[in-house]
């Protein structure tokens, strides 16, 4: 369970998060849509504890995830990029991850054949392609096996078979009792797995519901995504 | 305790320490063979050096590893604790192989705890070429000119005299680590 | 020339350029205030081989200036730009913006040249009026030729800097190398106590351009000294240059 409450954050002078709110249920996928630069990532950062806002609380199951002791294993995030270090490779860089959570070794190995990189496991991070650094990141969000995860554009530089895997096995971690939440700008790709939408423009949500909801009487979500944000004024 | 060992996992299967750690040995050994006049470790700790930044600002280089560092170990204050026992345990046995090879055994516990200043500059510059040109200037030129022209200040200079190595190292990693704490964890 | 332009302002948009910039042009003023005392005990007790030299020695220190700048020129290109794509550099943006190497080479030479020779000018001017300044006639102005030397000596340096840290592609490995040698008890003035020969590394024979009294076993006249110093920098600049064309981007 996330639950987001009135948080606003600042970076010098601009505001780029007013007082967002919004829960994400378990055993839901609740998409998190907006334009480039409406607040997406900053969101799911301060969830995180990465960045602080200024104001409001961002909780995961009730606390903050910084004050959680084993912090993996409450949640697990997937952000841009592998978030390792090039010249580590996969393995070591998924044991160390481990080892900070008290995690088993024998979990690295279990990780690292659910995304298919137990061949690649010896490879340096920085010779990935964009795809293997992807699942790399999505291995470490795994290790702890937490009940919420968070994913900032999943499916970004996945093949479509990469891209298939993924709705699927998102799909199924909901249907597990995960809470799963995912912020995207592609909305066909997120009408097709989510059940809640949320959308966030210029650090404001604007539309928060079920995907039924929120497409109300447009046609398709991306018809309701362009009426409700700034993408889709006339310029 | 787990975040300790996931630091000190890290820090040994990072290359690029491994490379400098071996480099700072060879030289140094080198130079005793070839008799080079005066201390040798005062040439060869800036490969001491260098490996104290790196061990910190490794964590900004290409690939994000920082996020996925606080995302692991979110309690800021906590993790620069882990950081700075880890890098003790890992700079320690290296520090005190470089006093050996160069005949000044002595030496060790204030080349390590220079170590550790480089380690505090690299986290707060974040930046290792920048991080590796302050700390070595600092080193190798400042300190050594400012000692030679203004004695008076030789007591407080971090490579002189001990207790100042202490003090410096214990407020170099303090002001890393309240940056660590107060910033976003830009990567 | 757009290309030298494009250099030019890539060079100066770097945070880091910045460093080597001003460390350049306030380490030697800064040296001479700290030197004074010192200076003034040494000429006094007549322990100065050559008093000419005092003003120009203290510029010594501003090369470190110069050599970042060297570094920072290429290892800006090798360094990572991105967390979405692991292999991008900002090397690849640039070889397709100026594709021909060798050109791309040159452009980014002479852009670093005229930074550092502007900074190596600024920084000898501001050196020597200190230096009348705080000792008056007791040191006497060096003849214009031996500054336009060590302006020269300076650019040679940053240029060697690039050069380096081209063949090493690692701007850390060059800059600790350039700096331990710029320290106090420089690494090859003490290598010439070990061999003679150590007085043709870079930094010592370059150093005898400009400066007269300095203390190594073999005599070295400033031409000798030029010539060796153009050759060191042709030389690690040639096979920069022959790597670069062979590596992959």
């Amino acid at each position: 369970m996330i639950s987001i409450d009135q948080v606003s954050k600042h970076k010098g002078r601009a505001r780029i998060l007013h007082e967002v709110s919004f829960e994400a249920r378990p055993g839901r996928v609740t998409g998190f849509l907006g334009p480039n630069g409406a607040g997406k990532t900053s969101t799911l950062r301060v969830l995180l504890g990465l960045d602080r806002p200024r104001s409001g609380t961002a909780l995961i199951d009730g606390r903050p995830y910084a004050a959680w002791n084993r912090p993996l294993t409450v949640a697990g995030a997937l952000l841009d990029g592998s978030g390792a270090h090039r010249a580590r490779t996969a393995r070591a860089h998924l044991r160390w991850v481990a080892a900070s959570n008290g995690l088993p070794r024998t979990r690295v190995e279990e990780v690292l054949d659910l995304v298919g990189l137990t061949a690649d496991a010896g490879k340096r991070a920085g010779k990935f392609s964009l795809g293997m650094s992807r699942r790399l990141g999505l291995a470490t969000a795994l290790l702890g096996d937490p009940p919420v995860l968070v994913l900032d554009e999943p499916v970004n530089g996945l093949d479509p078979a990469g891209i298939r895997w993924m709705r699927t096995f998102l799909r199924d971690s909901a249907d597990q009792g995960r809470t799963v939440l995912l912020s995207s700008h592609l909305m066909g790709e997120l009408a097709e797995i989510a059940d809640d939408v949320v959308i966030i423009d210029r650090g404001r949500v604007v539309a928060r519901g079920t995907l039924d909801e929120v497409t109300g009487g447009h046609p398709t979500l991306e018809d309701a995504f362009l009426a409700l944000t700034a993408a889709g004024q006339p310029w | 305790m787990n975040a300790v060992r996931a630091e000190i996992g890290k820090l040994v299967t990072l290359p690029s320490l491994w490379i400098t750690a071996s480099l700072t040995l060879a030289v140094t050994l080198l130079l005793r063979v070839l008799g080079l006049p005066g201390s040798v470790l005062l040439h060869t700790q800036a490969g001491l050096l260098v490996f104290g930044v790196l061990a910190t600002a490794h964590e900004y280089q290409g690939g994000g590893q920082i996020r996925t560092t606080l995302l692991a170990t979110p309690r800021r204050l906590a993790l620069a604790a882990a950081k700075t026992v880890a890098l003790t345990l890992v700079a320690l046995p290296v520090a005190g192989a470089a006093a050996v090879l160069a005949g000044e055994v002595p030496a060790t516990p204030r080349v390590t705890l220079s170590m550790l200043v480089a380690a505090g500059v690299g986290g707060i510059v974040r930046q290792a070429v920048a991080a590796v040109g302050i700390v070595l200037t600092a080193y190798l030129i400042v300190v050594p000119l400012l000692a030679a022209r203004v004695p008076a200040s030789a007591r407080w200079l971090p490579d002189t005299a001990w207790p100042a190595a202490f003090v410096w190292a214990v407020a170099m990693v303090a002001a890393w680590a309240t940056v660590l704490r107060h910033r976003d964890a830009n990567t | 020339m757009s290309a030298v332009r494009a250099e030019l302002r890539k060079l100066l948009g770097l945070p880091t350029a910045w460093v080597g910039l001003l460390l350049g042009l306030l380490a030697a003023p800064a040296l001479v205030i700290l030197n004074a005392g010192a200076t003034r005990r040494a000429i006094a007790d007549g322990i100065v081989s050559d008093v000419s030299d005092l003003g120009l020695q203290n510029l010594g220190i501003g090369v470190l200036g110069a050599m970042i700048l060297g570094v920072v020129t290429v290892s800006s290109e090798y360094t990572a730009t991105g967390e979405d794509s692991p292999g991008a550099r900002q090397l690849t943006t640039t070889l397709t913006a100026v594709p021909r190497r060798t050109r791309l080479l040159a452009a980014k030479a002479a852009a670093l040249s005229l930074v550092v020779a502007v900074q190596g000018t600024l920084t000898a001017i501001a050196t020597l009026a200190l230096t009348r300044q705080m000792h008056g006639t007791a040191v006497p102005s060096p003849e214009p030729v031996r500054v336009v030397a060590a302006v020269l000596y300076w650019t040679m340096i940053g240029l060697l800097a690039y050069a380096i840290t081209l063949i090493a592609r690692n701007g850390i490995i060059t800059l600790t190398l350039l700096i331990v040698n710029s320290a106090v008890v420089s690494f090859s003035y003490l290598l010439t106590k070990v061999t003679p020969l150590a007085a043709y590394l870079p930094d010592i024979v370059g150093a005898h351009m400009f400066l007269r009294g300095i203390d190594v076993p073999v005599r070295i006249t400033p031409v000798t000294a030029g010539v060796v110093m153009t050759a060191w920098v042709a030389g690690l600049l040639a096979v920069a240059g022959y790597l670069f064309h062979r590596r992959d981007a």
